[in-house]
Order: structure tokens, then C-alpha cells, then sequence
């Protein structure tokens, strides 16, 4: 396994659209980086970068010490598990997975242990025999995973691997990925544009949009610390509320409503006294309470926990409250803020 | 991990038995060029018998019956290898039809007496023949001989074919 760093990265098309500005990162040896953001916000141009089949406009790419900006893809000693499998519909399961080490010319009694111990990690053991066509879908991501650690690569690199399954395989497949990556130990890149798979999946995330990288930090620091209003929106499920509001002294102005400020928030927006800001308030912050009153739209129980969807001073909000509640339509609940963010108006970032 | 007995025989398990396969095109191959060899002699009207005819039929089943073995070898079945052998066996015989009786017929035509085959043709032709009959053979013996390993191997381990 090896550590991974992309200096300055840029990639620029032929028809002069900038895919990816200046994007930095080190991955250190075994950690397990996801990229994650909307459709076309370059996360899979810098994958795809990585792994040789994008040309590097400008910048570096060094993995374990070696420069490999203009290396060819096979000398890069990487593998790559793409979304669609990518598997050969002729072969079988083990003549996939040794594929790509018969071509290495690798001694065959040494690909059969390669082989049948990737299959074993992975569970493949009877379907070794049968061809992709027989398997099901999350069978041939393993297969396209199998091939991958055959080659005992430096690099792994996931281009949104479990967008083809369902959801109920997309969970068990993740929680596999994860599996993998704890026994094998390896250096991973992984993009998904589904932050649930970020979460649960991630070492560290780097949030994009637009070919900007927005954040990178841990699952946590991109849940609790949002760097700014785009990170704040995308991760989080559902999506945080966002508000005008006006710094007045200790209170925040809403609308006409008054929420109140605790010391250490009023402090942090002092700077900001008399002007707007944008206020967030993810939905799970939104709890029983007396401050302000909610007008009920609509109501989606979800076993342990209620969306209550309404809105507040004439902006829609969305509560997740810890209950099994039922609230009629245009009914008011009354709620308080347990915790809330603030955000620049004109940076958009965080204060 | 489960311990793996027989690198050599686990390994079968899940690849295909390519030698005796290829071995199987060969004989294909030979046979091929044994017949174009005879067709396209043309001698008199020696060849415009019952007996050509005979050959075409049999020519076109031997490759049916060849390149069946081909498939059936490859996946370790012992009938084909026990076909094969036979197939083989028949390239052999095959050579007391056509190109022996060839070989020693003198035809008169136009005045003229012909030999039908000459020595060279005739060494041609058999060494195409022998040399099918024995990649067939060795086709299926190759192919026995692993799948009664393969056999006992998984006895031996315990799974199912």
C-alpha cells in the first residue's frame, strides 16, 4: 500500500470548460478518502486523473514518493472498480478475477492462490464457476472488488461503485467495502455523489462543487462544522434549513420571529451586529419547545423518528423529531433550536 | 482460509482443460488439410465414385464430432475423451479407404494410364491422417487422465462437481 498526494490538479477539456481547479490532497497509507458532491462537480475527472485515463492539465500526482503525472495507467500500479463491473461476459468469475495477472504473465499456480484468497475475502468461493450473467448484481461489484486485490495494487480507486444496486444491496455492499478496506488495510479513493455512503464509509471526506474542492475533514468535522453553506446543504439527510436572519444583539431576527442566542453565539456574531446572515438549522436541532411555532404541511413517519415538514415565518422547514408523532396539517407545533449555524450571506461560509 | 491439498488439481477445478481443446483444433486442422489434399486432386474420374461421397459425409462428421469433443474436453467430460479417442482411432483406419486405394489404382484415361496417388501425395496425406488420429487420442487420454484425478480430488476435498 502506499500514501497518495495531488498537488495543484487541474484539468481543462479541449473545449476550454475547467473540470477541476487546484485540487490538493494527501492521502496518507491506508486511509480511505471519499470524494463526494453533485453530478459534474469533477469528483470522478479527478478519479479518473488518478488513475491515468484523464490527462493532468497541470499539477502533480505522487503516489508512494514516485511522480506518476505522466506515467501511463498500467505502469501506475493502481486498480480501479467502476460502476458498471467493467467484468468479461465470456469468462467466468475466476478467469475475471486472474484476468488481469495472466496478463502479467504471472506463474498460474501463484494466481490460483491470489485468486481463490480474493475470493475467500470476498465470498466468492461457489461462484467461481459461473459467469457474470449468472450472478447478481452485488456478486459482480464483488467480482470487479476481486479482480482489484488480486493485483495487490497500491491504489484502489472506486468510481461510484454501488450506484447500480438497490438499496437494500447498496447497504450490505458498503458495509463489505468497509470490511475490505479494515482487512486489506489498503489506500483507497472512493467517489459516490450519496453522502450516506460518505459517512459511513469515509476516513476523511472531500466535499466538491463546481471542480472546487469546499472541505476535507473527517465525517464528523463535515457533519458538525460545515465549512460553508454548500457542505452544510449537501451532507446531512434531510438537508439542513437555511433562514435569512438579522444579528440583533443577543437575539437572531427571523422574519419577525426572536430567537435567542446563547453568549458564546452572540459573541461569534458580534462582528456581524445589525447586518444578515444565513442561518442553518439542520432537522434532527429541531426538537419540542417554546420558542417558535411551526405550521404543519405534512407528516412522514419513520419508525423511531418523525419529518415534520411546515414552515416557519414563511420558510419551509423540516424537523426530525425522536417520536412516533402524528401532527395534523395546519396544526402548530411549537419548537426551539438546539443547535444552529451561522453562515457569512456574502462568503457563504461559516462563522 | 481453506487449505488448499493440491495446488495442480484445485486449480483444475476452475480452469479449463485448454491442451486437450487445443489438441482437439489440431486434429481439426489436419483433417482439413488431408481432405483439401484429396479433393482437389483430379484425376480422371477416378474420385467420382460412391466412395467420395462416403468421405465427404464422413469428413463433415468427424468435424462435427471433433470440434464437440473439443467443447466436452475442455470441461473435463470423460464421455467426449472416451469419443475422442475413437474419432481417433478412425483417423487411422481411414487410411486403408481412400488414399491406399488411391495410391495403388492406375486408371486409363485418354489413352493414358494414370496413377491416381503418387508416393508423395500418398506420404502427405498419411502423415495428416496419423498425426490427427493422434491428437485426438492424446486429446482424450489427456482428458480421462485429469478427470479421474479431478475426480478424486473432490472426493478427496468433499464438494460436488
Amino acid at each position: 500500500m502506499a500514501s497518495l498526494s495531488l498537488k495543484n490538479l487541474n484539468k481543462i477539456y479541449d473545449n476550454d470548460v475547467q473540470a477541476v481547479y487546484d485540487f490538493n490532497l494527501d492521502v496518507k497509507d491506508g486511509e480511505l478518502i471519499v470524494l463526494v458532491g453533485p453530478s459534474g462537480c469533477g469528483k470522478s475527472t479527478t478519479l479518473r486523473m488518478v488513475a491515468g485515463l484523464e490527462d493532468i492539465t497541470s499539477g502533480t500526482l505522487i503516489i508512494d514518493g514516485k511522480d506518476v503525472t505522466a506515467m501511463p495507467p498500467k505502469d501506475r500500479d493502481i486498480a480501479m472498480v467502476f460502476q458498471n463491473y467493467a467484468l468479461y461476459a465470456h469468462m467466468t468469475v475466476y478467469e475475471n478475477m486472474a484476468f488481469s495477472l495472466t496478463l502479467m504473465k504471472e506463474n498460474p499456480y501463484v494466481i490460483h492462490e491470489k485468486v481463490m484468497a480474493a475470493a475467500e475475502i470476498l465470498g466468492l468461493t461457489d461462484q467461481l464457476n459461473k459467469k457474470p450473467k449468472q450472478l447478481s448484481g452485488g456478486q459482480r461489484q464483488r467480482v470487479a472488488m476481486g479482480r482489484a486485490i488480486v493485483r495487490t495494487p497500491k491504489v484502489f480507486l472506486f468510481d461510484e461503485p454501488l450506484s447500480n444496486l438497490d438499496a437494500k444491496l447498496r447497504g450490505a455492499t458498503r458495509r463489505e467495502i468497509l470490511l475490505l478496506h479494515k482487512r486489506l488495510g489498503a489506500t483507497m479513493l472512493y467517489v459516490t455523489h450519496d453522502q450516506t455512503e460518505a459517512l459511513t464509509l469515509a476516513d476523511r471526506i472531500v466535499c466538491m462543487s463546481m471542480g472546487y474542492v469546499q472541505q476535507i475533514g473527517t465525517p464528523l468535522e463535515l457533519y458538525d462544522t460545515p465549512a460553508n453553506v454548500f457542505v452544510a446543504s449537501f451532507i446531512g439527510l434531510p438537508p439542513m434549513n437555511f433562514f435569512d436572519a438579522l444579528v440583533s444583539g443577543d437575539t437572531l431576527e427571523v422574519e419577525g420571529l426572536s430567537i435567542p442566542l446563547s453568549e458564546e453565539e452572540a459573541g461569534r456574531l458580534r462582528p456581524y451586529d445589525g447586518k444578515f446572515i444565513t442561518l442553518g438549522v439542520r432537522p434532527e436541532n429541531v426538537d419540542h419547545g417554546s420558542d417558535l411555532a411551526i405550521k404543519v404541511s405534512g407528516c412522514e413517519n419513520l419508525g423511531q423518528t418523525t419529518l415534520v415538514h411546515g414552515t416557519l415565518a414563511g420558510h419551509k422547514i423540516t424537523a426530525k423529531l425522536r417520536e412516533w408523532g402524528s401532527y395534523a396539517i395546519g396544526e402548530e407545533l411549537s419548537v426551539s433550536f438546539t443547535r444552529m449555524h451561522f453562515f457569512d450571506k456574502e462568503t457563504t461560509n461559516r462563522i | 482460509m481453506r487449505e488448499i491439498k493440491d495446488l495442480r488439481l484445485d486449480r483444475m477445478r476452475y480452469t479449463n482443460n485448454a491442451i486437450s481443446a487445443t489438441l482437439c483444433y489440431l486434429a481439426i486442422l489436419l483433417d482439413a488439410l488431408y481432405f483439401v489434399s484429396i479433393y482437389s486432386s483430379d484425376v480422371g474420374n477416378y474420385y467420382y465414385s460412391m466412395t467420395i461421397g462416403v468421405s465427404v459425409v464422413y469428413n463433415l462428421v468427424f468435424l462435427l464430432v471433433a470440434f464437440l469433443c473439443s467443447e466436452g474436453v475442455k470441461n473435463y467430460a470423460k464421455l467426449y475423451g472416451y469419443v475422442s479417442i475413437a474419432i481417433g482411432v478412425l483417423q487411422l483406419v481411414r487410411i486403408l479407404g481412400i488414399p491406399l486405394n488411391a495410391f495403388t489404382s492406375v486408371i486409363s484415361y485418354a489413352g493414358e494410364e494414370l496413377k491416381v496417388m503418387e508416393l508423395s501425395q500418398f506420404i502427405y496425406v498419411t502423415v495428416l491422417l496419423v498425426l490427427s488420429a493422434m491428437a485426438c487420442c492424446a486429446a482424450g487420454a489427456i482428458c480421462l487422465t485429469k478427470s479421474y484425478e479431478l475426480d478424486a480430488y473432490r472426493r478427496e476435498i468433499g464438494v460436488e462437481k
